[in-house]
């Protein structure tokens, strides 16, 4: 594990989405190694839907029901790492309020997957939704 | 319903093991002791099974599929209806990413979504930079996370559980949002 990632992953938790990032939208470029620096598990679920297109904060907040803070840091860091492309957001359309919510086999599999971190004392990591 | 998580990848890049760490069963594993000296006494010689019962109606498969060319009629036998495949590549391995390419196209080229991880074993021995990689992928069109795992580990493991589930509902978030 490299130490200053870790120290980064750890420490850009800014309580605010950093000024160059407001009013864009996001995307991301690559995934970091979340296999080498230490993580939240909402992080991944942030990740897989920055990866799909360009998406604005809302529409973040909305679809993964995540915190403020947790957002920011990500957002936050990936930019840092060089890991995100921005570009303003021309026509944010309001998401509904909702968050999104796993059914059937899937909340089933989260589930397992949260059961399983539980069961796992080297998990160093939190399990946001659904916790 | 069943769904099958594919895990394929090169002799010894940890596929067993990543099943047995994740499955719920007794894993069937197909292991003989190996003829060539490939760091480990046993190697795989067809289909590593394990499975995830996730309640009434409900579970995922594991199959875990050697990727050497020469096992390709197995490849046939499972690259149908996949939910999600990971490949497992030992760090020392990945200076040949055109043989990758081939590999993943087998099995997620003509699907309409399944999600790719790739799982890089034994970089305690070699480290990688995971993001030349992923350049080197996204080049021949290959957009997957590329994660530092040991197999051995669960940790490892329900990385790319969870990131594969995290793959399939943001396909779904996108959907949505193209829809509206």
């Amino acid at each position: 594990m490299s130490s200053v990632k870790d120290y980064m992953w750890n420490t850009l938790c800014m309580p605010d989405l950093h000024p160059e990032l407001k009013g864009m939208a996001y995307k991301l470029d690559y995934w970091p190694d979340f296999g080498r620096v230490t993580y939240k598990h909402s992080f991944i679920d942030l990740c897989a839907l920055l990866s799909t297109q360009y998406v604005s904060y809302q529409q973040l907040k909305s679809f993964s029901g995540c915190s403020d803070e947790t957002i920011s840091h990500l957002l936050n860091t990936l930019k840092t790492s060089n890991l995100l492309s921005t570009k303003p957001v021309t026509n944010d359309r309001v998401p509904g309020t909702n968050p999104f919510s796993l059914a059937g086999y899937k909340e089933k599999l989260m589930s397992f997957l949260r059961s399983a971190y539980g069961r796992n004392e080297q998990s160093s990591a939190e399990l946001v939704r659904g916790a | 319903m069943y769904r099958k998580l594919v895990v394929i990848g090169d002799v010894g890049a940890g596929k067993s093991t990543l099943i047995r760490t994740l499955s719920e069963i007794e894993t069937v594993d197909t292991d003989v002791t190996s003829s060539k000296n490939i760091g480990k006494p046993l190697t795989t010689v067809g289909i590593d099974y394990g499975r995830i019962t996730l309640g009434e109606g409900d579970a995922i498969g594991l199959y875990g599929v050697p990727g050497q060319k020469r096992y390709s009629f197995i490849w046939d036998m499972v690259k149908e209806d996949i939910w999600a495949c990971i490949l497992l590549v030992k760090a020392e391995h990945l200076r040949a990413p055109d043989k990758l390419i081939d590999l993943i196209n087998v099995f997620i080229n003509d699907k309409e979504y399944c999600p790719l991880a790739i799982g890089v074993t034994h970089t305690d021995i070699k480290a990688i930079n995971q993001v030349v990689i992923q350049k080197v992928l996204q080049e021949k069109g290959v957009n997957a996370p590329v994660f530092s795992v040991d197999a051995r580990k669960k940790q490892s493991s329900l990385l790319l559980l969870h990131t594969l589930l995290s793959m399939h509902n943001a396909n779904d978030f996108s959907k949505r949002e193209n829809m509206a």
